[in-house]
């Protein structure tokens, strides 16, 4: 079956609905989007995702408990006039609930290395990945840094980090994050993932954040909601799968993949396990161990693998967070 | 991985890792006992190449995935052909042990550290501990805000300390990336 001509029929049928209409218009967005959210949420909740994506995404950021205590930082950044908050169900999260002197990203104890500026939901997937020290990551997409020095962070750096990044650009601030926060246990490549062989290591866990079409940090950029076609989001999950399939075959048997994308779209999350799922017997979904609401499994007429519901979605008007998906797989 | 660049290991009074050897002196380290753990990222037709300091068990990652990488382990500083220049990583590793290795420090006061990481010379009244040549820079609670060197410079004919900065923190803002 092709998942996605399923999806698409659905779609053109809800398109004529008026209400998809009235509320791309309304709110901005290409109609097909609008037709998915209804589909998933129905209509009302649909108003609220759409209603919360109007709002700038709150101040948030991961204290470095490797190089300062988290208390400290606190006080620290109090004493700059900024007031925050720990986020409650994450470690090491921070919101900023008043602005202090000059931006969070310019202070001098960033530059030390004290923290990262992080979306709590972001921050979840490396909790889900659990890394312990010792072992062998990869990190398959891993610029610009966010959760390879969480990774390293959670380990106090005393895991052996493959860090992966295919673009030149972004690899720069990959290197400079992991060096800011102060990590030295990394290789990185400046590679194509898909390409990645990580011959005769044994990988214990492999993380894929993988490139997405950011439909989940609309509340930070209102382009995306109109710069994605349905044939972008197409070619993206081929992308995603490929990927996903990458990283199940870098990961030694019995290893933790965990998949992640900063999306609301079920083709870059719930699709792309379904689809892995149908065509490999070598992977099985774990219950993912953040917070976050159970991961979609009826979308228009398919029915996906129940285990599905062991995934996990983070919604901007229920969460307060970016729209993301994050999946624990393990591979049998 | 012949024509993609190679790890080369620190050879001890080889040429070109001469200039690393007198940072080493300098800073009154001597021949460290990493020494051994030392390696430059070779680039084929480039002007410097990148040294990084490795524990164990990163060369073994390089060796089992055939590829050249982009950075690895501890970065130590970049190796040109006449000198070195100490990287802040190195700068961070070596705070917290300078006093016990003999390495000269520099503490900066609160206006001395927001000049020194804008990247601005800093006046000898904001600075504990001032010498002529390169120092470790620490702020008052003795973290490390990079590397400095002491010099003596003719203001309006008066014969003024500063310490200029050779590479502060305030760089990953600049062109960290």
């Amino acid at each position: 079956v092709d998942l996605l001509a399923v999806v698409m029929e659905g779609i053109e049928k809800r398109l004529g609905h008026p209400q998809v209409q009235k509320l791309a218009r309304r709110y901005g967005y290409l109609p097909y989007m609008i037709a998915r959210y209804i589909e998933v949420l129905g209509e009302e909740e649909t108003l609220r995702l759409l209603e919360a994506n109007e709002e700038p995404l709150p101040e948030t950021y991961r204290c470095n408990d490797y190089v300062v205590n988290c208390d400290r930082l606190t006080t620290i950044l109090e004493g700059k006039g900024y007031r925050v908050k720990p986020v409650p169900f994450l470690p090491h999260g921070y919101e900023v609930v008043g602005k202090g002197i000059g931006t969070l990203g310019g202070t001098h104890e960033y530059l030390k290395g004290y923290y990262y500026l992080q979306d709590p939901a972001s921050m979840s997937v490396v909790y889900a990945l659990d890394p312990q020290p010792g072992e062998t990551i990869v990190d398959l997409a891993a610029a610009p840094g966010g959760k390879s020095t969480q990774i390293l962070q959670l380990t106090r750096d005393a895991a052996r980090l493959i860090a992966i990044e295919k673009n030149r650009r972004r690899v720069k601030s990959l290197r400079s994050n992991l060096q800011r926060m102060r990590f030295t246990r990394y290789v990185i490549f400046n590679m194509d993932a898909l390409r990645f062989d990580p011959g005769g290591l044994r990988v214990d866990r492999v993380l894929l954040d993988a490139p997405s079409t950011g439909e989940g940090i609309i509340r930070k950029d209102k382009a995306r909601k109109k710069n994605r076609t349905f044939q972008d989001l197409a070619e993206v999950h081929e992308l995603q799968y490929s990927l996903l399939q990458k990283a199940i075959d870098t990961v030694r048997k019995g290893g933790i993949i965990v998949y992640s994308a900063c999306t609301l779209a079920p083709e870059e999350g719930e699709l792309v396990i379904e689809r892995i799922l149908r065509e490999r017997g070598d992977v099985e979904v774990e219950e993912t161990r953040v917070p976050g609401d159970p991961a979609v499994t009826r979308y228009f007429s398919l029915r996906l693998d129940p285990g599905i519901s062991r995934c996990r979605r983070f919604w901007p008007h229920r969460h307060g967070t970016e729209g993301f998906f994050v999946c624990t797989l393990r591979r049998v | 991985l012949a024509g993609r660049g190679s790890l080369e290991r620190y050879k001890p009074g080889a040429r070109p890792w001469r200039p690393l050897e007198e940072f080493h002196q300098d800073i009154r380290l001597g021949s460290p006992p990493w020494s051994n753990r030392i390696f430059r990222l070779l680039l084929p037709g480039a002007r410097y190449s990148d040294v990084f300091l490795l524990h164990d068990g990163i060369i073994e990652i390089v060796e089992a995935v055939g590829e050249r990488p982009y950075a690895l382990g501890l970065y130590y500083g970049m190796l040109f052909r006449d000198r070195f220049v100490p990287s802040l990583p190195l700068a961070h590793y070596l705070a917290p042990r300078a006093s016990h290795l003999g390495v000269p420090t520099a503490r900066v006061d609160e206006k001395g550290e927001k000049f020194f990481l804008y990247g601005k010379p800093v006046f000898e009244d904001h600075v504990d501990g001032w010498r002529e040549g390169i120092m470790l820079v620490l702020d008052g609670e003795g973290e490390a805000l990079g590397w400095g060197r002491g010099r003596i410079v003719k203001i309006s004919g008066k014969r003024v300390r500063l310490l200029e900065p050779v590479w502060d923190l305030g760089w990953y803002l600049r062109r960290g990336g």
